[in-house]
């Protein structure tokens, strides 16, 4: 830091001091206060107590379920994401807009709504449930209830991140392929995927770190049975309800290491795309 | 490059051509397009898929309301706690967006306004909520001000409850809402630049008087729609409500960990009625919000969703 | 390989954007499509591609009906304005794309297509830059990268789309000349369409003009310049001046005066017509015959003088070009002109 650089560029607009310091200081009380006292709660347990707490059998079990399900969910939702962004991109149908609007219910229905509406449709009387029933499948209160539930609430990440990206793929791309001599499937596989896996990663990315620390749309769903079908947040509400805050506090501190970890792993799937391709 | 080696191409394809002297080509399809009936398929999958997914459940929440007709649906809001749960939303809803609103304004203002070092850096804390969990943002908070939190003992000596009340709640729910308003109004305030802003101060016009004047008018459907977004996620957060609030029927009891209590007890019914106004609430935000896109594209920062 | 195409038309929803084009375009030759933006150029030259689908009419290669074939069936080699690169393929895997997309037994092997990259690497002059990726390159290298994807499947027409638009004017000079004596070298038969007269004009060795649709005029670019079929023509390429005239009986008046006009074909029509004068065949002395005229402007422009003339009882005005060294005429002077081309169009 040398003296002669300001802190901030000068401009003839007023209010900088203003809004700058308000922001930070509602930026600290809201979010950087609070995480702050878990990370000091997490640093006063030490790395070994952290361990220690996560390789307790049940919790290990929880974030396995947690982390299993979530990166299953994500990556069921790559292909049927991609469909769907395809779709609505590339195609005009009756109803294409009210399928564009719908995408987003998962982030607007409310989670315990979701949750509710998920259990009574895969419980074993439900539409699908009972369908499933037939074939000797189970789903609700099972992994694969949290799996279906996950898929529910990661799937507006991926279209989301791939539909602009899509709507902006140059068609010349596509001309050029087939004049070469390319097939479509051949030409969508060689020239628009590579073009939109930045994205694919990111929305992938994306619905993994929700799905990790989703909580209101699974719980209904997964039945909570230790070492069956208990999620790893759901293990941090059990614990606090047992007063056992630095359980609860080892348990969000791995998940957050998770997230953030995610987060980074997008960045830098952004910055090497960017660096590698450029803009041309 | 001799055209020696093109015949044998040419004569595979003879027998397509031999309406040569047609004077109207048979209707192909472009070289970017997929035969029609790929694309059927692909839609007939897609829409499935969304019915399967995303329909169906909401569809469920209301046909589970009314399973009983409408008298019991009614019935599940005659429910004083019902009644106090909805009041309860609709109070943090009203302090949580306000709160929330001025800060995106706020650092969007100093954020698309101004070259400041450690600007990316801020961008990445503000959405920081995001990518917490819920339940996550609900223990930061205990481990904060319960009363042997960090701020416990000072929260407490001034006589204020924090943890299973009503500031709990709301700040847990702040804190979930926080991204929303700034994240939808810095792109577009980038975007936009700082012209109209600098026409307007050159004309005389004060600070504030270029803000409400220039400013705000530029930004109203993105900020309509940011709010939307964050009164959405107000009214229906779960988890961290649920981990700060200690349910307490009647005084700690939001709309979804009503619908929690409901649904525990079997009250099935209640249960989902009670939801289906949350559902209802969601199916009017989504509404607008494909309204606003639809109409207002190019005043929403392009390229930018949820 | 020659192409034949006859009576082509299209029309995207209401609006034609070919109204019956029929052109013959010789095997080996440089063809310039040139026209303003909106006259079909570039449609026509889609529908040969088989980009577009044309509403009508036929396209034949070689003789035969490509009408019904695809794209991916014509054989074609489509240089695109902004060179479409893919940007996630290395500059060989780009120019191998077209071998390494056929099916397995027409498809070259392994060392066959990487033999063939560096050939034509070395053709396009850029050597040893198989490994680096489209961003890593100038606009007029990307453009020879596109050039040398375009060859690589041995097509049997090239044809590109604006190949210079996207480039600053020194590139495309440079570029223009190595089109021409890479083409003179390996003599494909080549569509380009262009919207820059001087491109066509210095690179073709013939020249298709269209406008609306149509094509107004086909020839060589001597053909185009100096004997332009239609008022268009003359408006688009070239410089002119536009006199209203009349005709009496086969003769052309400007004013009361009548002008004689070399090499003029003779128009059947009396009444008003339109002259169109290039200034480069407008010569003035101080007397003696010609159309009598006043000085009213003068303008220096770069190399040469450029200078007004009102004919006599007109409001016609009439520019010649002088050298800038030559000494000119001062407004008001007097001066007879000689007109020894013009194109003359009945209204």
């Amino acid at each position: 830091m040398t003296l002669n650089v300001p802190f901030v560029k000068p401009s003839i607009l007023p209010g900088f001091r203003l809004t700058i310091i308000f922001t930070l200081l509602y930026l600290t009380a809201i979010v950087l206060l609070p995480l702050g006292a878990l990370l000091f709660r997490a640093s006063s347990l030490g790395v070994h107590e952290i361990v220690a707490l996560a390789l307790d059998s049940r919790t290990l079990s929880a974030l396995k379920l947690s982390f299993l399900t979530s990166f299953a969910a994500a990556a069921f939702n790559v292909p049927f994401g991609l469909l769907i962004a395809w779709v609505l991109v590339r195609y005009d149908f009756p109803g294409r807009r009210f399928f564009d609007a719908i995408i987003d219910l998962p982030f607007a229905l409310p989670t315990a709504v979701a949750g509710i509406a998920l259990t009574a449709l895969y419980a074993p009387k439900g539409w699908i449930g009972s369908v499933a029933a037939v074939f000797g499948l189970k789903i609700a209160f099972t992994p694969l209830g949290v799996f279906l539930a996950l898929v529910f609430v990661g799937l507006p990440f991926i279209v989301r991140t791939v539909q602009p990206v899509l709507a902006e793929v140059d068609r010349e791309l596509e001309e050029a392929a087939a004049t070469l001599g390319a097939g479509r499937l051949r030409t969508v596989a060689s020239v628009v995927l590579p073009v939109l896996s930045p994205a694919i990663l990111t929305g992938f990315a994306l619905a993994f770190a929700r799905a990790v620390g989703e909580y209101g749309s699974v719980i209904f769903i997964a039945g909570n049975i230790p070492y069956v079908s208990e999620i790893a947040p759901l293990l941090i509400v059990i614990k606090l309800e047992e007063f056992d805050y630095a359980g609860a506090t080892a348990v969000a501190a791995i998940m957050l290491m998770i997230s953030f970890g995610t987060l980074l792993l997008i960045n830098l799937i952004q910055a090497r795309a960017r660096a590698r391709y450029g803009h041309v | 490059m001799s055209d020696g080696s093109i015949a044998a191409a040419v004569s595979l394809d003879e027998a397509t051509s031999t309406g040569g002297a047609a004077a109207r080509p048979a209707q192909r399809r472009l070289p970017t397009e997929e035969a029609p009936w790929v694309r059927r398929l692909l839609i007939g999958l897609a829409v499935g898929f969304l019915g399967l997914f995303l329909l169906l459940p909401l569809i469920t929440v209301f046909m589970e309301a009314f399973r009983k007709g409408g008298g019991a649906f009614l019935a599940a809001f005659a429910d004083p706690a019902a009644i106090d749960a909805i009041l309860l939303t609709l109070m943090v809803a009203a302090i949580a967006v306000p709160a929330n609103l001025v800060f995106g304004i706020s650092a969007a203002w100093a954020i698309a306004k101004f070259d400041f070092r450690g600007k990316a850096f801020l961008v990445t804390l503000i959405d920081l909520p995001f990518s917490v969990s819920p339940v996550v943002a609900g223990l930061v908070y205990v481990l904060l001000y319960a009363s042997h939190g960090l701020l416990g003992g000072l929260v407490q000596s001034a006589g204020i409850q924090v943890i299973f009340a009503l500031p709990g709640i709301i700040m847990a729910t702040i804190f979930v809402t926080f991204p929303f308003i700034a994240r939808e109004l810095i792109p577009l305030m980038e975007e936009l630049g700082d012209t109209d802003e600098e026409a307007a101060l050159t004309l005389g016009a004060s600070g504030w008087r270029m803000f409400w004047t220039v400013t705000l008018p530029n930004v109203k459907w993105a900020l309509l729609y940011g709010v939307l977004l964050c009164n959405a996620r107000a009214m229906g957060e779960f988890g961290a409500v649920s981990v700060v609030s200690g349910h307490i029927r009647g005084y700690t009891n939001t709309m979804p960990l009503h619908i929690e209590i409901l649904y525990n007890e079997y009250q099935f019914v209640a249960a989902f009625a009670v939801a289906s106004l949350l559902a209802a609430l969601a199916l009017v935000t989504l509404g607008i919000k494909s309204w606003l896109e639809h109409r207002y594209a190019g005043d929403l920062a392009a390229g930018h969703r949820h | 390989m020659e192409l034949d195409i006859r009576n082509l038309t299209k029309t995207f929803g209401s609006t034609a954007a070919l109204h019956g084009v029929d052109l013959k375009v010789a095997s080996g030759e440089l063809l310039a499509l040139l026209g303003p933006s909106g006259s079909g150029k570039t449609t026509l030259l889609r529908c040969v591609a088989g980009l577009e689908i044309p509403s009508g009419g036929q396209i034949l290669f070689g003789g035969e009906d490509a009408s019904f074939k695809s794209v991916q069936e014509r054989q074609i080699g489509f240089v695109f304005q902004h060179y479409a690169l893919f940007k996630h393929l290395t500059i060989a895997d780009n120019i191998s794309y077209g071998l390494r997309v056929r099916p397995r037994r027409t498809r070259p092997s392994a060392a066959a297509i990487s033999d063939r990259v560096e050939e034509l690497l070395a053709l396009i002059q850029l050597p040893g830059y198989g490994g680096r990726y489209p961003s890593q390159l100038s606009g007029g290298q990307r453009q020879r990268v596109a050039l040398a994807r375009a060859l690589a499947v041995e097509p049997r027409v090239l044809l590109l789309d604006e190949p210079f638009g996207a480039l600053d004017a020194k590139v495309r000079k440079e570029l223009r000349l190595w089109l021409r004596e890479f083409h003179d070298r390996t003599g494909h038969t080549t569509l380009f369409v262009t919207h820059d007269q001087e491109e066509a004009l210095d690179l073709a060795d013939r020249v298709v003009v269209m406008s609306n649709g149509k094509i107004e005029q086909e020839g060589t670019p001597e053909d185009v310049y100096d004997r332009p079929a239609t008022p268009f023509v003359f408006d688009f390429i070239g410089e002119s001046v536009r006199l209203d005239i009349r005709v009496d009986k086969g003769r052309p008046f400007v004013g009361q005066q009548e002008v004689s006009i070399p090499r003029l074909p003779p128009l059947l029509v009396d009444g008003p017509a339109k002259l169109y004068v290039r200034p480069e065949h407008v010569a003035f002395r101080r007397d003696g015959e010609g159309l009598w005229a006043t000085v009213v402007s003068l303008h220096r422009s770069g190399s040469s003088r450029r200078i007004g003339f009102r004919a006599d009882g007109t409001d016609a005005v009439i520019e010649a070009l002088t050298p800038a060294d030559r000494e000119p005429p001062r407004i008001g002077d007097r001066a007879a002109l000689e007109i020894r081309a013009a194109g003359l169009f009945a209204n």
